[in-house]
């Protein structure tokens, strides 16, 4: 038999019928096509549909990531120092040999002008004037939340509607005092010195700002559509009040206020023990150990002024930074390509 | 100077030429800058119920100071001589203001407020059909956004700037009526110390009420544009 090509041989060029045949099979071909639409196609400017939603999510990523490293920093430094037992490893007590010391090993962030340990008064005002503090806000925006509820629930009636009214204007009036001027006079005027006048006003006015502050939330919300469904299908107000409202639409607002109200507490708490109508020596708190070293800064020693500002920093910016980091990142927009 | 009414009033003085300045400055970058710098701007400022204390006075005034004098060898503490010239008294006062100014959150807020007003108001007819027929929206809204953005943000601030104002006066040791009040606490002269809260809380209701009439006579004036 001679050697002729093979019949069964398909070329690659059929100069016959004059089509090219196919190089790779079908089936190669559909698996490379499904290999190439995971890939993603080459982006080029004219065709990236960038909307100025997405290019502001890419301009502000780098500040986000700030806020949030700065969050977590500061939630961890603040943890730290009121976390750890201090007082054990480093003396909190007068020790005049000691006084003003840098910080050192034996003492890390130095020591004051009786040459007691500044972490460990750091820690104790913390736990002693920051914690208690911050119960007491925390009590009065329950109390406010509650007060809401009871006095929606009686403005349903008409015989209440006077009351509320003027319960409601009353409340606006206290707001309307500067807080801090309110418990600075409170504390002046009754000679009373310490934590416990501090609380109380705070209390006061947390607990009518929230109140007032839900009450205009119901005032917004009350007439929307899945509102007045409700209404109409029989349910209950406090259902309502509860169900859509502290657990659903008014959770963000609140948490905002609350974070505020806390940051204003530590601050309001730190100006009056600096003026020295809040907590009292020998009991720690920043304001009282920042008016006994205020004068020291113009002497050399600034660093003890430096280390008790920055503690009340972080401590008034703690509820902000909780409050960043349980938000958590905005979602993340996708840029599509055309 | 001897008067703390006088003292108070040249600290509160100058918190509102700051709040001026700095309200034109946002108005300008707001109005001339490209929008996409101005939506970063509005969405990243942090919200928090767009009022309100900032920066403690107590941690600002005291880095203040110690910044001053380390840095710029400046004494920034208000000087207490009879004889002081008015010159001094004004050009001291002006530290105090200006952490008055950020501690009671007024930069903040007015810099939402500008931008919330100019946002707002640019998309109103009236500017519409001005910038048709050719006219510059900025020269149009520019009395318009000040006016409503400094009065709404001194009526949401004026409480923070009378509660921190005894703070500030008792760190820079300004002789106003928080360090008069202060001192009448401490020694517990309760008649002096009454006198110096009443005029604080007169000069507090007189600048309330000079804020909220200033805001309705503007309300009515809007309400006139339909």
């Amino acid at each position: 038999m001679g050697k002729g090509p093979s019949k069964n041989k398909v070329p690659f060029w059929t100069p016959a019928d004059g089509h090219l045949r196919p190089l790779l099979s079908p089936k190669i071909l559909e698996m490379l096509i499904a290999f190439l639409r995971f890939l993603p196609p080459k982006p080029t400017t004219a065709s990236l549909h960038l909307t100025p939603r997405k290019a502001l999510y890419f301009l502000t990523a780098p500040k986000r990531w700030l806020q949030r490293t700065w969050s977590v920093v500061i939630v961890v430094v603040f943890s730290l120092t009121l976390g750890m037992p201090w007082s054990l490893w480093f003396s909190p007590k007068v020790n005049l040999s000691a006084a003003l010391s840098s910080p050192a090993w034996a003492h890390p962030l130095g020591t004051d002008n009786l040459g007691r340990d500044l972490l460990a008064r750091t820690g104790e005002a913390l736990l002693g004037a920051v914690l208690p503090l911050w119960c007491g806000v925390l009590a009065a925006t329950l109390l406010g939340m509650g007060l809401s509820l009871i006095m929606i629930c009686l403005l349903r009636r008409q015989i209440w509607r006077p009351f509320v009214a003027w319960f409601d204007l009353v409340a606006a009036g206290v707001v309307s005092i500067p807080v801090c001027l309110a418990a600075f006079a409170w504390a002046a005027l009754r000679e009373r010195a310490g934590l416990v006048p501090v609380i109380y006003t705070l209390s006061t006015v947390v607990a009518l700002r929230t109140y007032l502050q839900l009450r205009d939330l119901y005032r917004q919300d009350e007439q929307l559509a899945y509102w007045t469904a409700h209404a109409a299908l029989g349910g209950s107000l406090l259902i309502r009040l509860i169900r859509y409202g502290l657990c659903a639409a008014w959770t963000q607002p609140l948490a905002m206020s609350l974070g505020f109200h806390l940051r204003t507490a530590v601050a309001i708490e730190a100006s009056l023990s600096y003026l020295g109508f809040g907590v009292q020596e020998p009991s720690p708190s920043f304001g009282n150990m920042l008016a006994a070293h205020f004068d020291l800064y113009l002497k050399g020693q600034w660093y003890v002024l430096v280390i008790l500002v920055l503690g009340l920093g972080v401590t008034a910016s703690l509820p902000q930074a909780v409050l960043t980091l349980s938000r958590g990142e905005t979602r993340r927009p996708r840029v599509r390509y055309t | 100077m001897s008067n703390p009414l006088g003292t108070t009033g040249l600290v509160l003085a100058w918190c509102l030429i700051l709040s001026l300045v700095w309200a034109h400055l946002c108005f300008v970058v707001v109005a001339y800058r490209r929008r996409v710098f101005v939506d970063t701007l509005v969405v990243t400022r942090p919200a928090v119920l767009g009022s309100g204390m900032i920066m403690p006075a107590l941690v600002a005034a005291p880095l203040t100071l110690l910044l001053a004098f380390r840095v710029a060898s400046i004494n920034l503490l208000f000087p207490v001589t009879l004889f002081a010239a008015p010159a001094e008294l004004l050009r001291a006062a002006f530290a105090p203001a200006l952490v008055l100014f950020c501690a009671s959150g007024l930069g903040t807020t007015l810099t939402q407020q500008v931008q919330r007003e100019y946002r707002y108001w640019q998309a109103q007819p009236f500017i519409r059909l001005s910038v048709a027929l050719g006219k510059s929206a900025p020269r149009g809204l520019y009395k318009l956004v000040m006016s409503k953005a400094l009065g709404s943000a001194w009526s949401q601030g004026l409480p923070w700037l009378f509660g921190e104002l005894v703070v500030v006066e008792a760190v820079f040791n300004v002789p106003g009526l928080g360090l008069e009040a202060w001192h009448m606490a401490r020694i517990q002269d309760q008649i002096g110390l009454l006198q110096c809260v009443g005029w604080l809380v007169m000069l507090y209701i007189a600048c309330t009420t000079l804020t909220s009439w200033s805001n309705r006579r503007l309300g009515t004036r809007l309400a006139s544009y339909g």
